[in-house]
């Protein structure tokens, strides 16, 4: 019987060595899955800094009718820039709350520019694609030179050809973009700065946001520094850098950002600050005009003023050609000395005008004397001066007939006065 | 009768019984063991050539990674890769499913020329990660379309209900969830890499794309190696040897191509049965075309014009002639892997407005 049991048994051993010995072959142990670690996504935030509140509280204000015009900026717009006026809007309107008016130029080349930058205060140029020729960046350091304002604005996230100018003004702009993976906004290259030093355009700023900026290389000082966890991605070097810096003169201001002064990022931190102090840079003061820059200098309500009633046609023409450059006059029976002026007039009747003419140096009896020429002869020239106080400008035509001041004033809104400038503030004509 | 009691005097004697029984044992165990359970071990082999992985990459992928999970025969699994990344969602997915495969079965990657951004995502679901010393690996960031600052003035003709119906989002959003899905991505490699990873969140965030040689030195792989030796390591983290391996693209290929089969002679039937992922996978294959000049596209070209002919006459005739076609091992394969990211996004570079998300490595293939 027990051989019976026995039988069964050898085959359940000889299937279990199978077994296992196979089992034994091919397997050494077993997988044990190692801990799959929690990630826990919901503590993952990237939170934008708050708009906070500002109220722009401009020095000076502007008549609310527009007739306040303090001076006007002119904006490039020739230069196929990589811009729209939507994301200027917000500086533009703080220009305008400042006594400005607004002026575009539309099309490159030196005639165009001179032509606008002689009734100009202060220029904005934003991201030009078309390169300002040697000659155009020429005309932008003298207009510089004579106290004009140039605010040059570039972005790393848009192409621009703004080094064709501004290193003409001792601005370089660097292939570059700044970022900071430390401490940031919503993106590495939405950094903060926090150091500015002293300076009317820092004046009230402790923190901004730059949204995609670059550094400036300047003559002039840098004015919004970062810190030591915010770096160049064209450099290893930790270095201070700014996006925001004076150009080799005070009247100049370059800003790598063009996105910090755009709504709804012109409300982050400080950065509304910064755009009523750029604003106020380019309304506060007034460039040097001559008088090649007519009619640019004359500002706000004019007054015209004829030495004869007869006279009264051409202050008509003058101040329709006034009005033609969007500047009001009225013509008056006697002079505001708190306006500016263009006076009409013969050689006859100098009284009017005698302490202007004495200042100027210019004497007229039998002939014309004036500091850079004398015993010109009375009949048949007309004489410009033009006289300029910190406080209003008087613009003087006289001529020895009323056909020769008809003469002189299309010589002026024709713009073919300049051929005959004797110098900055005077010039002499031929005339009938 | 008594040549019964003779016979059954033979049976149970020593001599007879015992090598019966002795063979019946040795069959039942062999049989119990290699065709029930736990049967021969095998490696699961996934080769996913430089990719970039959009939609239907992840898909056939997960496909790949869904069939070792499934195999109880596959008790390893190695992933060949080579990938620059690709779309979020897409590349999320990958690493999701290898992670859950992760959990039953030991991965282990190895990478292969680059393995970046979402690529890289999807390594850090592996159990063991080898590279070259020349494999790039890292590249851990997010890369986007970038909406205009001020979104564009919608036309007058169009009414909407809210002021971002039409974009989605404000700019600022967008570059916030931006950085919110970059977080996301090096909270991933942080928690997974764990102690291994010897570069900070800083560091990570750079998007510094690393030579294998410094993958391993900072943490974000796990060593030196090659494909064989990414084999000896599956079979270590499994406890297995003397393994076979699987060639899972061909054999899920191939499963493909016994479905299109059954799809296909059931043709015209009424109640043909046609599953949601038949039909996914019948989209996929149908919707491509072979790349030009490739080894098979002639080939391919017969399977897509068999497809074309779904509906003619004698379909299982034609169906025969397709799988003899050497091509069809690999058919869902044409168009989806091996194919550089310009070929799978033809949207890129990113353009503006473009809603989407890329875990992408946009330099060129090394």
């Amino acid at each position: 019987m027990w051989k019976l049991l026995i039988f069964p048994v050898c085959a359940v051993a000889f299937f279990l060595v199978t077994f296992l010995s196979s089992y034994q072959f091919f397997y050494r142990g077993g997988y044990s899955p190692p801990v799959a670690p929690d990630i826990y996504f919901e503590e993952i935030m990237a939170i934008p800094a708050p708009a906070e509140d500002f109220t722009d509280q401009p020095v000076f204000s502007a008549n609310p009718l527009g007739a306040t015009n303090r001076g006007t900026l002119l904006v490039d717009t020739g230069h196929r820039n990589a811009f729209s006026t939507r994301e200027i809007s917000t500086l533009l309107n703080r220009v305008n709350a400042r006594g400005f008016d607004v002026a575009y130029i539309s099309e490159p080349g030196a005639p165009a520019l001179s032509e606008g930058l002689r009734t100009a205060d202060a220029f904005m140029v934003v991201l030009p694609n078309v390169p300002y020729s040697a000659g155009e960046a020429d005309l932008v350091v003298d207009f510089v030179e004579r106290g004009g304002k140039v605010l040059v604005i570039a972005d790393p996230g848009r192409p621009h050809q703004i080094n064709s100018l501004s290193e003409s003004l001792g601005v370089a702009f660097q292939p570059d973009y700044l970022y900071n993976l430390e401490e940031h906004d919503s993106n590495f290259q939405e950094f903060y700065v926090r150091d500015f030093p002293a300076h009317e355009i820092t004046a009230g700023i402790n923190e901004m946001v730059f949204f995609y900026a670059g550094s400036i290389e300047s003559a002039g000082e840098s004015l919004a520094l970062t810190d030591e966890n915010t770096h160049s991605n064209i450099s290893e070097r930790n270095l201070p850098r700014s996006p925001v810096a004076m150009g080799a003169t005070r009247n100049v201001l370059a800003v790598y950002d063009l996105t910090f002064m755009i709504p709804p990022y012109n409300a982050v931190r400080d950065n509304d600050q910064l755009v009523t102090n750029i604003a106020e840079f380019l309304t506060e003061e007034q460039k040097d005009y001559r008088l090649a820059d007519f009619p640019g200098f004359l500002q706000g309500g004019v007054d015209i003023l004829l030495g004869r009633p007869d006279l009264f046609d051409l202050g008509a023409d003058m101040r329709q050609a006034l009005l033609d450059s969007g500047i009001p006059s009225e013509v008056r029976g006697s002079e505001n000395a708190g306006r500016d002026t263009v006076f009409l007039g013969l050689y006859e009747n100098p009284a009017a005008v005698a302490r202007y003419l004495d200042s100027a140096g210019v004497r007229i009896d039998d002939s014309l004397s004036a500091p850079f020429s004398s015993g010109i002869p009375l009949e048949g020239s007309s004489v410009l001066l033009l006289h300029r106080t910190g406080e209003r400008d008087v613009l003087i035509a006289l001529s020895s007939t009323p056909e020769g001041l008809a003469e002189m004033v299309t010589k002026l809104n024709s713009g073919t006065f300049r051929a005959g400038l004797a110098d900055d503030y005077a010039g002499v004509y031929k005339t009938r | 009768m008594r040549i019964l009691s003779a016979l059954g005097r033979i049976l149970i004697s020593w001599y007879v019984a015992a090598p019966v029984l002795a063979i019946l044992g040795i069959a039942i165990g062999y049989a119990l063991f290699f065709h029930g359970y736990p049967g021969k071990p095998k490696i699961g082999v996934i080769d996913i050539p430089y990719t970039g992985i959009n939609e239907d990459a992840a898909y056939v992928i997960t496909a790949y990674l869904d069939y070792c999970r499934r195999n109880p025969d596959i008790k390893a699994v190695v992933i060949k890769l080579a990938s620059p990344g690709g779309g979020a969602s897409a590349s999320e997915q990958l690493y999701i499913e290898t992670r859950r495969l992760r959990e039953e079965k030991p991965v282990v990657m190895a990478m292969n020329g680059i393995v970046a951004s979402g690529g890289y995502m999807m390594a850090l679901g592996a159990n063991y990660t080898y590279t070259k010393t020349s494999t790039l690996v890292g590249n851990v960031g997010v890369v986007a379309g970038s909406p205009p600052v001020l979104p564009p003035l919608a036309p007058e003709f169009i009414a909407y209900t809210g002021p971002y119906k039409l974009s989605g989002s404000s700019r600022r959003d967008w570059i916030a969830t931006l950085d919110r899905l970059n977080e996301a991505f090096i909270e991933m490699t942080v928690r997974e890499r764990g102690d291994r990873l010897k570069v900070s969140r800083t560091e990570l965030a750079e998007g510094r794309l690393y030579a294998g040689v410094d993958a391993v030195r900072l943490g974000f792989a796990d060593g030196i190696g090659s494909d064989a030796r990414a084999l000896e390591k599956a079979a270590e983290l499994a406890g297995i040897a003397n393994y076979e391996m699987v060639n899972v693209n061909v054999e899920v290929n191939r499963q493909f191509v016994q479905n299109l089969r059954r799809i296909y002679s059931s043709h015209g039937d009424a109640g043909s049965p046609l599953t949601e992922a038949d039909a996914r996978l019948m989209d996929i294959f149908v919707s491509r075309q072979a790349p030009e000049g490739s080894a098979s596209s002639g080939s391919t070209s017969e399977i897509l014009s068999g497809a074309d002919g779904l509906s003619q006459a004698d379909p299982s005739s034609e169906m025969d002639q397709w799988v003899n076609v050497e091509g069809l091992q690999r058919p869902l394969e044409y168009g989806v892997l091996g194919v550089p990211p310009e070929e799978a996004f033809p949207e890129l570079p990113v353009e503006f407005n473009q809603p989407k998300f890329y875990y992408l490595h946009i330099g060129a293939n090394p």
